[in-house]
């Protein structure tokens, strides 16, 4: 088990990063243990029993610098797995997407999501956009004909997705 | 008619058991005798892993354990179908068929229902479900030869595609049965040994993190049995979580 030590001296510490990139990991391989200083990013999780980071998909673990650093001296690591093949990416609450429109109607609108955040999609996913979220002020009063038609590509949040 | 009933019984027995066991013939003698493939009775048959078999897949893998061999393809995720109930987290679908010329009797190869219930059992503990919310993965396998063993191998081989997919999971799952044949646990055992067997253990487990998602146990077993066994089984398991992890990093860096 790798338990990462932040070092005073920088050369070491460039050794070790080093040292950490080489490192492939596979899904339930311990990254590290949980601390203050050391969480867990993408491709891996915390075991809430023991405490101990394990690596949930295959890839090369990373420890990177917290990114939230507002002091210099910033010593919060994050422990990540860089997957070299991650499933599609697949629309949250949260999410921001990109859709295009594909039916109308007087309540509501169908759209097909194209991409999730920077990514595309690889299956098909659908939404759809209610009349009272297309706009802040005087939701009552949308007619959908006059704000989408077919066709039409949207940038949208997805809502909380209780059907 | 009250003489001939005192006569004959109005009871019924089954033959003695031990005279059945001679006509029967069991595929081992004795105490000494050796498994057809000589194999020891705690070694297993050698392992062949590979992902990747299938191109259309988002992720598979291709098990072949002597003569048992499968493939595992997993599509997704995708959207789940609006007729299914509304869930938060995941799905997974799996399904499990044998390939017509897959047994000695050429039988059609339709979808194992029991196989598949079991597969979906000891994969659920394993994936996290959270990270793809509302959708379903489809894990299709297919057994193309049945030699014995063949869940044990669709569930590594299961748990092995998943990974390639990059579906996000606690641990890898790995799972191995041992046979009970008469004083002998026999582990990984065959089509013929299984045939034979009095009684059947298999437990799926993550190695690395030492937790059970299956236990599955069929016949009479004494408790030190089933001690002994699932001591072979979860060493057996481990070492195969081995060569898994092996065979994902030189998939892996073989793509880089």
């Amino acid at each position: 088990m790798v338990v990462v030590v932040v070092v005073e001296k920088k050369e070491e510490e460039k050794e070790e990063e080093v040292d950490m990139m080489k490192m492939m990991v596979t899904p339930g391989e311990v990254l590290g243990k949980a601390s203050p200083l050391l969480t867990a990013g993408r491709g891996a999780y915390v075991n809430p029993h023991n405490q101990i980071i394990y690596a949930s998909i295959t890839g090369r673990r990373h420890v990177i610098h917290s990114p939230d650093n507002n002091n210099n001296n910033n010593k919060k690591r994050v422990v990540q797995v860089v997957g070299h093949k991650a499933h599609g990416a697949v629309p949250e609450p949260g999410s921001i997407v990109i859709a295009r429109v594909t039916k109308v109607m007087a309540r509501m609108a169908s759209a097909d999501i194209m991409c999730v955040g920077p990514k595309s999609v690889r299956e098909k996913f659908t939404g759809t956009i209610r009349q009272q979220d297309v706009r802040a002020t005087e939701i009552d009063k949308v007619d959908m004909h006059l704000s989408f038609r077919p066709g039409d590509i949207v940038r949208a949040l997805v809502r909380c997705s209780a059907l | 008619m009250a003489g001939k009933s005192a006569s004959a019984p109005t009871t019924y027995n089954p033959s003695p058991p031990t005279q059945k066991k001679k006509q029967k013939q069991p595929i081992f003698q004795d105490d000494d005798w050796v498994r057809a493939d000589d194999r020891g009775f705690h070694q297993c048959r050698p392992a062949f892993m590979r992902t990747g078999a299938v191109n259309a897949a988002s992720g598979s893998a291709y098990a072949e354990f002597g003569n048992t061999k499968v493939i595992v393809s997993i599509f997704g995720p995708r959207e789940s179908k609006k007729a299914m109930m509304y869930s938060d987290v995941g799905r997974l679908n799996c399904s499990v068929s044998f390939t017509t010329f897959s047994t000695q009797t050429r039988g059609q190869g339709s979808d194992h229902k029991e196989f598949s219930s079991m597969l979906h059992k000891a994969l659920e503990g394993a994936v996290i479900l959270e990270s793809f919310p509302k959708t379903t993965v489809d894990i299709f396998a297919l057994v193309l030869e049945s030699g014995g063993s063949d869940l044990p191998v669709i569930i590594s081989c299961a748990s092995l595609a998943l990974a390639d997919a990059g579906i996000m999971m606690f641990d890898l799952v790995t799972s191995v049965s041992v046979s009970c044949l008469g004083k002998n646990l026999v582990i990984d055992p065959t089509s013929e040994e299984e045939s034979d067997q009095d009684g059947s253990f298999m437990i799926s487990c993550m190695p690395s993190r030492n937790e059970v998602t299956q236990l599955t146990i069929t016949g009479e077993w004494s408790t030190s049995k089933i001690h002994e066994a699932m001591e072979l089984c979860l060493d057996a398991c481990s070492k195969l979580g081995k060569i898994m992890r092996t065979c994902l990093k030189e998939a892996a860096s073989a793509t880089e």
